[in-house]
């Protein structure tokens, strides 16, 4: 009994002491991780929109919105009742120059995020930015390239934003670049559409 | 004095633990697709591995046998989560690059390996300098395959575009295969080498023998 | 059908030894006969699809309602080394031979990466109870199939004529690269 004791009581012991110690790290770590977050997001957006110095956040609703009931809005995947984040850009002048927004594809190593810029003016994309991704490095990786990303600037709506139509691939990372076209083309217009509603 | 330098020197070749005993093998494998993120991984690791053994070597006795598994394996984890958030707050770039495999350490068998066969019977000193033998050894193999990989596979080392302009880099080595095959090289080379060193100190003996 | 292109994706082409490097140690250290790669790769499935099942679980209503995500790497490797115990508790009161011939390979499993590794990606990737169910099955059975045609080759291996250096395990990582390109091949499949 003395043995099985002593037992439980270390054991529980080590965990009660290793559970206050993490909680004391992650205290600590946690607003300069938030910080770090934070700056790579401020960065992305401004670059993406040219002549953007400063932006205003905009949170948006894809789906009718307001117009749903509570129970319907209950049976909604969270993918489609979480707002979509929509960053307006302004210039010096506190002007909107236009609006980016994040798209995720599924790569071949993970999810990739990218940061997609779309300009007021002709609502065509103004530049893309790969925000975070676990590819391959040297092959998937390569998605971070301007000779890769550039190609979507000046695209629209209009446009088929495909893999062997207008956007080509990264020689041996068809994966990669299919999920970064695709996440871009899927999520263009839902985002436009959100943005000009946004800002009636 | 002389039990502590071999015990040190120990994990730096002789009982090399990715070139000898063949342990730890996933994130070797892994994450050495760059210079940088093989030695990251490594320090990160010999971290752990230092904490680990040190303070499951002051607590070896007042751990029962029965729990000791399950009492190491929350003592790694808690360096390893500490390492992790550490990262991810002051290296948030290494931490994106080496993802899973940063929580993973914790299952890394050389850490609970030392843990169970060394740490838990030897004094704190000893195990400290076990764990720094081993840490290191462990770091220079990482880096050594991370350079390699690097250098044929993108013409750079540690960040730095070092390859002539003509010189077409062999992609396979970065990607998966390539870890395997590089990794595969490496021990069929230090096989000759030891196998050298093996003949060589032979001759030795039977020339003081005659 | 998503269910399906999970698992497919999951065995061949992301496949977690030979693409992703979970499951490296057991890969290298047991595939030596193509016998007990069948039963490692058999338990080691069954661990991982309880593992997915208890971390899903952990995960949901234990860590995100109290926001502790900060304890998953110590709550997933305790619930691991727990269930490994289980098992084994179990396979040595009711199939006491099979136990005996894991030996000490069965509790190696709570350090096989791939099984820590496949509850934090279930989580990462935010797979639903089923999705981490069917991601857990997959992984058991790409971990298994590599451990078998890894150990097909070696098998075969030890009638040729291997130069010195080259023999044990260099031989068997060159091979595990050749492996691993063929692999290769299934990227884009899906």
């Amino acid at each position: 009994m003395k043995e099985s004791a002593r037992m439980i009581i270390v054991l529980t012991v080590i965990a009660m002491v290793s559970g206050f110690i993490l909680g004391q790290v992650y205290n600590l770590t946690y607003p300069i991780i938030q910080r770090n977050r934070a700056q790579a997001l401020a960065g992305s957006i401004l670059a993406v929109l040219p002549g953007a110095v400063d932006f205003k956040v905009i949170e948006a609703w894809p789906i009718g919105g307001l117009e749903d009931d509570a129970a319907s809005l209950k049976n909604r995947p969270d993918s489609e009742t979480d707002p979509l984040m929509l960053y307006q850009g302004l210039d010096a002048s506190g002007n909107p120059v236009g609006f980016a927004f994040v798209a995720e594809g599924v790569g071949y190593g993970g999810i990739i995020k990218v940061m997609v810029g779309v300009k007021q003016s002709n609502e065509t994309i103004s530049g893309v930015e790969v925000l975070e991704h676990t590819e391959t490095p040297n092959l998937g990786s390569r998605i971070e390239e301007p000779g890769f990303r550039n190609q979507f600037v000046g695209k629209g709506t209009a446009d088929p934003i495909a893999l062997g139509q207008d956007i080509d691939k990264i020689s041996g990372a068809t994966v990669s670049s299919r999920a970064v076209t695709e996440a871009i083309r899927r999520d263009l217009g839902s985002a436009l559409q959100a943005y000009k509603e946004a800002i009636k | 004095m002389s039990k502590i330098i071999k015990d040190f020197i120990r994990g730096l070749w002789e009982e090399h633990p990715t070139f000898r005993i063949m342990i730890g093998m996933c994130p070797t494998l892994a994450v050495t697709t760059s210079a940088i993120n093989g030695l990251g991984m490594a320090v990160a690791t010999t971290f752990v591995l230092i904490c680990s053994s040190v303070l499951i070597s002051i607590l070896k006795k007042v751990i029962p046998g029965g729990v000791r598994i399950p009492a190491y394996v929350i003592v790694i984890a808690t360096f390893v989560t500490t390492v992790d958030y550490i990262m991810q707050a002051y290296t948030p770039d290494l931490h994106a690059a080496l993802g899973v495999f940063i929580p993973l350490i914790v299952v890394n068998c050389i850490i609970l390996g030392r843990a169970e066969a060394y740490a838990s019977k030897m004094p704190v000193y000893l195990s400290a300098f076990d764990a720094l033998g081993m840490g290191l050894g462990f770091t220079w193999g990482l880096t050594l395959i991370g350079s390699i990989r690097e250098l044929l596979g993108s013409g750079s080392i540690f960040g730095m575009t070092i390859a002539p302009a003509g010189f077409t880099p062999i992609k396979i080595l970065t990607s998966p295969p390539g870890a395997f095959i590089t990794l595969g090289v490496l021990l069929a080379l230090m096989n000759i080498v030891n196998d050298k060193l093996a003949k060589r100190a032979e001759a030795r003996q039977q020339e003081t023998a005659n | 059908m998503e269910y399906l292109l999970l698992f497919i994706a999951t065995v061949v082409v992301n496949n977690f030894v030979l693409v992703q490097f979970l499951g490296c140690c057991p890969f290298l250290g047991v595939s030596r006969q193509v016998s007990t790669s069948i039963g490692m790769g058999i338990a080691t499935t069954f661990v991982m699809v309880m593992a997915a099942l208890a971390s899903w679980l952990i995960q949901h209503f234990i860590l995100v309602p109290l926001g502790l995500e900060y304890l998953q790497t110590l709550a997933f490797i305790l619930v691991i080394a727990a269930l490994v115990q289980l098992v084994e508790m179990f396979l040595h009161k009711s199939i006491p031979g099979l136990y005996r011939a894991m030996g000490i390979f069965l509790p190696l499993i709570t350090t096989n990466c791939a099984v820590l590794g496949l509850a934090i990606n279930a989580v990462l990737r935010d797979y639903n109870l089923g999705e981490s169910l069917v991601y857990g099955f997959g992984a058991g059975v790409g971990f298994t199939l590599a451990l078998i045609l890894m150990a097909g080759m070696r098998e075969e291996l030890q009638f040729a004529d291997i130069p010195k250096p080259l023999q044990g395990q260099a031989i068997a990582l060159i091979l595990a690269g050749l492996l691993s390109l063929a692999f290769s091949g299934f990227a884009g499949m899906i």
